[in-house]
């Protein structure tokens, strides 16, 4: 963020007398642009460089012992906002998130937290309250609550969020409403946001999930931590629409989601979709 | 007779129609309200006045000023960007650049 100081003069033109009032405003950073780690060579390579990297450490790695944790680094170079979250550990196929709401694990989440450089996002439980996983609301509320201040103790300066998933702030969720999974008074909230089979507009899933997050928390900074549209073709408005929907919003990052190469899922990253890698490109550029 | 002093323009208001602030690359409409300067021109009047009975005359006379405002010219110094001037209705000048 950045303050733009101006003058304003006002000049007679008979007597050449004036009078003169200075003015400022803010000029508010752009979204840092990103990919998920297993595209980000490649969408960086083709259409960045890119500002922000999403990285997954998975439930078998529990607290990271190191930064960002053996799974999802190394931060590429050049990348200014990492953006990383990790999972309860996996103890006997169960992600122990009573034990660490409990603060089982507070040493190595200190320790982790420590390491965490400042500006950096993390988050634990990525898309938490999702119905596919079997934790209730105050569990997931009781973890975000736990951990805050353990992070902001170890790294002052670096942002602990909680990231949902779009999904849940729609009625074919089994979990919604959203907002009964809001953890109140985090640094950032983080979007998982896709186009869906309905035809829904980017700003209509991400402000539907916008909107449940700033009922509970007015003010709450967000951030597009995954995008993407299953549709190919739809692929260059979909990140468009998005995209302007995150500057509007003032998020932090915009973090387009692939699956890699060859993948052949819905969201598998396209090398020769030049379209789709135009589009990113002009984001990028733009936020540059 | 002395010329009548001018008045200097007066800035009353600046407002920026984002309050917020911008993003990069955006619209800035900048709209500032002023009361113009005046240059002021004098008058003399003079004449004589007659009793319509004993046919007297006595002259009578006198000054006024009248102050009419003046075009103000605009500059606006930013080092980060050019502003270009929208309007300027007398009372209000409006202008833009990208944040």
């Amino acid at each position: 963020m950045t303050t733009a100081r101006l003058t304003v003069t006002a000049r007679d033109k008979a007597s050449g007398s004036s009078d003169v009032i200075a003015a400022s405003f803010t000029v508010l950073p752009m979204p840092a642009v990103g990919s998920n780690h297993g595209s980000w060579s490649a969408a960086s390579s083709a259409a960045g460089p890119l500002a922000a990297f999403r990285a997954y450490n998975p439930p078998s790695t529990g607290v990271p012992s190191s930064w960002p944790g053996k799974d999802a680094a190394p931060v590429p170079a050049g990348v200014t906002l990492p953006v990383i979250s990790f999972w309860p550990p996996d103890v006997s196929g169960v992600q122990d998130i009573a034990g660490m709401i409990a603060g089982k694990y507070d040493a190595q989440l200190s320790a982790y937290a420590k390491l965490i450089p400042a500006g950096a996002l993390v988050s634990c439980a990525l898309e938490g309250e999702a119905g596919v996983n079997p934790w209730t609301a105050a569990q997931i509320k009781a973890l975000h609550a736990h951990l805050y201040p353990i992070f902001k103790a170890g790294s002052p300066h670096c942002l602990y969020g909680q990231i949902v998933t779009c999904y849940t702030a729609s009625k074919g969720s089994a979990h919604y409403p959203l907002g009964q999974w809001i953890a109140p008074g985090m640094d950032f909230y983080g979007l998982d946001g896709y186009q869906g089979s309905g035809g829904a507009s980017a700003a209509s899933v991400f402000g539907a999930a916008a909107s449940a997050i700033t009922a509970v928390q007015p003010g709450a900074v967000l951030a597009v931590t995954e995008t993407n549209s299953p549709v190919q073709a739809d692929r260059p408005a979909w990140f468009a629409a998005a995209w302007q929907w995150a500057i509007a919003e003032r998020c932090l990052c915009f973090c387009a989601y692939f699956d890699g190469a060859g993948s052949g899922t819905s969201y598998e990253w396209v090398p020769g979709d030049t379209a789709t890698i135009s589009a990113l490109a002009g984001i990028s550029a733009a936020a540059a | 007779m002395t010329a009548p002093s001018a008045t200097a323009p007066v800035i009353t208001s600046v407002t920026l129609d984002q309050p917020t602030g911008y993003t990069a690359g955006s619209k800035v409409t900048m709209t500032v309200a002023y009361v113009p300067g005046t240059s002021g021109r004098s008058f003399t009047v003079a004449g004589t006045s007659t009793d319509s009975s004993s046919g007297t005359q006595a002259p009578f006379g006198g000054s006024f000023t009248v102050f009419e405002p003046d075009a103000t010219t605009w500059t606006i110094t930013d080092p980060a960007r050019t502003w270009s001037q929208v309007s300027d209705s007398g009372a209000v000048a409006v202008f833009t650049a990208t944040a």
